[in-house]
């Protein structure tokens, strides 16, 4: 493939001609500049939405839950061993790889009160916090999602429920897990 | 002191294993020293300390280095020269522990004692003169040198240091390859039983055979049972390989403790005056770290009081003909499981008629059942929680403070402490643990759907309990086991689960030594052994569980807390809650004053049933000597006696300051209002006549007056 640069130059060199033949150079500063900042803003807040949060949306009974990304391990099917003196919160323990976990059914906190017995599956959500892990029994697992500021519903802020943090416009109830864990509820014989 | 903190921490780890090891050889007879080995030591150490700036730790370790080197160059190791390398190692040691503190110890002292026993010529570096130090360097690197070969040569004394969590973890997930394994078993069975009803059809069948296909069918099923077998079997083989493994990563060597040991030895004979020494056997014997945790402060308490009060003064040794310094001697051997530590001392021994004496007097037996304990039933009596004091000790057994702790610990291991000593002659006791503390065996127990296991240490037998054989005393209900009435209970009551209204239920009976309980279960499904891990962090409240396993089929089975179950934590109702008043009850001593001996017994079975410490007495007198010199919280005094009657008794008892407040309930035969208010004048708090005794009249005064 060959190249005519004769053509390219005559083509560079009538656009410049047009250019400095109806504005002068100023003008062509300042409109640059101004699309600049236009576009810098644009990905401001962008970002900015972006980093509000990135959750696992769950779903526990009616309500939909929002566990931020980071703080979820696995998804697991397990067999549960129902614990003496169980409460609707803190219902039994199950294993993963071997190790002991206790489950905790955050159901009844939004109206949602299962027993489950001796020996039955559950579904549950892996989750690690300073206070240490625990399983979230869950009823299905939606999908993660990007939360962005504008989705907040600020007027359902502030609500009966501790550790939800925020509220979005389509009723996503997004956990916080520290204060889920620190819960009196979530400890038995603590609540 | 500028000290990186990584650096420090990197520091630590490494110059504590060594001043360990220096310790150690210093602690064995110099004959067995090795100089060339205890001069690397030294060196290394002062080099570390120079690099992280820890002054003292470099001049201790300096003065230990001139010392040694001069050894080797022909120093004699006299026995002032030995004495100065063991205070050099015990300073060396205060000034690496005092090194957060910033108090370090002066070394300088030492320093110039060191050089004058060596002639003032240092036999390495130097370090309070620049020229001096100029010298060393290549000296240092000469014999550094060595080391640096060793450490590089591939796989050779190689060590990592690893969170012990990490390891836990993955014996965790070994739990989870066992539980595989059953799962494949299962597999296997159904293997071999689609194989039996293929041949069972063919068999009404033998038509079939001719049909399309089905040879093939049965050769595909006996192939699946072949390989399902093959698989079975070999993941078994590994799974085990793969625990054994992991269990052994936590192994550490018993001599690991033996530094601490000669410390302790050393500050004793310091104290003491006496001479003494230490001499470990079998220190290569490995134990799990968990256990060996629980053994060092029974040790050191063992160790130091055959140094101070088992080991005779050197004079004292002189005139019996043994040599001045005494022999403690550490032997560590595996016997199985289990691991045996035996700690003998060729002291004064312990004399088994003061240790009765004293069981007598704090109430732990009666005089006669004291006299018929053999030697060594009377010595077990000092390894029991509780009885074993400074005072008892020290006083009697030549043995100190620690006697307790090591109770405590063995008990809390599962182990086993006995004591064998002959009055002359010396001591031993043999402590035996198990190696391990990570899997364990227990009974294995069905509530309904759920298994619970009860480590088997904690459970004395198993039983058969119907309900006619429950009876009720004061609220527990109690039913007899080996001829003593036990409180009885079922777990699931316990545990807030539901319980089944059978007639006849086995049972286990679990207990730490002297409290026990019966649990009724709906199963005893027999004895397995498992892997105990924790509770996870948020269910701490949960009573009466020690924590839990995974076992057959993954499945997590909840370990019972024995303790918990025998005493109650005050956080349930119904049997728990008796449990709780019969700990209560238990605190209170009581003093049964009785010449018959079919009423004293009758009446101290009523109140040991219900939880009291019972001391007896046949008559006034010797009731008295018991009030006396006894924590007595109530009286309970028959009238007619031979010697000091209960009348008389009584009075003194309320004529006297120390006891004028002492509950007294007088329990007799006379029955008449005279009677009685002869004993209200006495002074007696309660009467209970004899001939219309009733137990919960009894017990119900008691607490009343209690």
């Amino acid at each position: 493939m060959s190249v005519d640069f004769d053509q390219i130059r005559g083509a560079l060199s009538k656009a410049a001609d047009r250019i400095s033949g109806r504005c002068d150079r100023k003008a062509v500063r300042k409109i640059l500049r101004q699309r600049s900042r236009q576009m810098a803003a644009r990905v401001m807040e962008r970002v900015e939405l972006e980093r509000f949060a990135h959750v696992i949306v769950v779903r526990r009974g009616a309500a939909l839950l929002g566990l931020p990304i980071a703080a979820v391990r696995e998804v697991r099917a397990v067999e549960v061993a129902v614990l003496p003196r169980a409460t609707e919160v803190v219902q039994g323990l199950f294993q993963v790889r071997g190790q002991v976990h206790s489950l905790v059914d955050v159901g009844p906190f939004f109206g949602e009160t299962s027993p489950i017995g001796h020996g039955e599956h559950a579904l549950v959500l892996l989750v690690a916090a300073a206070a240490g892990v625990v399983g979230v029994r869950i009823d299905e697992v939606l999908g993660p999602r990007e939360l962005y500021v504008e989705e907040i519903d600020h007027g359902l802020h502030g609500g009966r429920i501790d550790f939800v943090s925020h509220v979005t416009r389509d009723l996503l109830q997004v956990v916080d897990v520290d204060a889920m864990l620190a819960n009196p509820a979530v400890r038995l014989g603590a609540g | 002191m500028n000290t990186d903190h990584e650096l420090l921490a990197v520091f630590k780890a490494e110059v504590e294993d060594q001043i360990d090891e220096l310790c150690q050889r210093l602690g064995s007879r110099p004959n067995r020293w090795k100089v060339d080995k205890l001069f690397q030591l030294s060196h290394n150490v002062k080099g570390a300390a120079r690099v992280v700036g820890v002054d003292s730790v470099r001049d201790a370790a300096h003065a230990l280095e001139d010392l040694f080197g001069a050894i080797r160059d022909g120093l004699d190791p006299s026995d002032q020269v030995v004495a100065t390398a063991r205070e050099g190692a015990e300073l060396l040691e205060a000034c690496f522990h005092a090194m957060d503190s910033g108090q370090a110890p002066e070394v300088g002292a030492y320093r110039r004692k060191v050089s004058e026993q060596i002639g003032g010529q240092p036999s390495g570096e130097g370090e309070p003169t620049p020229a001096a130090e100029v010298e060393t360097v290549p000296d240092a690197e000469q014999v550094a040198q060595p080391e640096v070969e060793e450490a590089a040569a591939p796989g050779k004394g190689e060590t990592l240091r690893i969170g012990i969590e990490k390891l836990d973890a993955l014996m965790g997930m070994t739990s989870e390859v066992i539980a595989e394994v059953y799962r494949a078993e299962e597999r296997s069975e159904l293997a071999n039983r689609l194989n039996g009803r293929l041949a069972s059809l063919i068999k009404r069948r033998p038509d079939l055979k001719a049909e399309d296909g089905v040879a093939e069918l049965v050769r595909l099923a006996r192939e699946l049972r072949q390989r399902l077998g093959d698989g079975t079997a070999n993941a078994a083989r590994v799974s085990e390989q793969l625990q054994d493994s992991v269990r052994r990563l936590r192994m550490v060597r018993v001599d690991s403790v033996s530094s601490l040991l000669n410390r302790s030895l050393r500050e004793a004979c310091r104290f003491s005056h006496n001479r003494a020494e230490l001499v470990v056997e079998g220190g290569e014997t490995e134990v799990d770290r968990a256990v060996l945790d629980h053994l060092r402060d029974p040790l050191i308490h063992i160790v130091r009081n055959a140094a101070a009060h088992g080991i005779e003064p050197p004079d004292e040794r002189r005139a019996a003909g043994k040599p001045e310094v005494g022999a403690i001697r550490l032997l560590a051997r595996s016997a199985g499981a289990w691991v045996e530590i035996v700690v003998t001392d060729d002291g004064r021994g312990i004399d088994p008629e003061l240790v009765r004496q004293r069981a007598v007097e704090t109430g732990a037996t009666t005089a006669a059942e004291a006299a018929a304990l053999d030697d060594g039933s009377v010595f077990g009596l000092l390894v029991r929680p509780g009885f074993s004091t400074a005072r008892t000790v020290t006083e009697l057994a030549g043995r100190g403070v620690g006697l307790d702790v090591v109770a405590c610990n063995m008990a809390t291991l599962g182990g086993s402490a006995t004591i064998d000593s002959a009055v002359g002659s010396g001591t031993s006791i043999v402590l035996r643990v198990p190696l391990t503390r990570l899997t364990t065996k227990g009974i294995v127990v069905r509530l309904g759907a759920q298994c619970f296991a009860a480590p088997i240490v904690d459970v004395q037998r198993t039983l058969t309990v119907s309900r006619s054989q429950i009876a009720n005393a004061d609220g527990v209900e109690v039913v007899a086991v080996d001829g003593s009435l036990v409180p009885v209970s079922h777990l699931g009551a316990l545990l807030g689960l539901p319980v089944a209204g059978t007639e006849v239920l086995p049972a286990i009976v679990i207990g730490d030594g002297h409290w026990r309980r019966v649990l009724l279960v709906d199963e005893v499904v027999g004895e397995r052994e498992f892997i105990v891990q924790p509770l996870a962090w948020n269910l701490e409240g949960a009573s009466g569980l020690a924590g839990a396993s995974v076992m057959d089929r993954g499945r997590v089975v909840l370990v019972l807390d024995s303790r918990t179950l025998v005493h109650g934590d005050g956080t349930t109702s119904g049997a728990s809650a008796a449990l709780v008043a019969i700990e209560a009850a238990r605190r209170h001593r009581l003093l049964v004053v009785d010449d018959s001996v079919t009423s004293r017994t009758l009446e101290k079975n009523i109140l040991s049933a219900a939880g009291y410490d019972v001391l007896v007495a046949v008559e006034g007198s010797e009731a008295w000597r018991l009030i006396e010199k006894q924590d007595v919280d109530l009286a309970i005094i028959d009238i007619r006696m031979a010697g000091m009657d209960g009348l008389e008794l009584t009075r003194l008892i309320r004529s006297t300051p120390s006891t004028r407040e002492l509950p007294v309930v007088l329990v007799t035969g006379l029955g008449s209002e005279a009677d009685r208010r002869r004993g209200a004048e006495a002074g007696a708090d309660a009467y209970i006549v004899k001939g219309e005794f009733d137990q919960d009249e009894l017990l119900r005064t008691v607490a009343r007056l209690l």
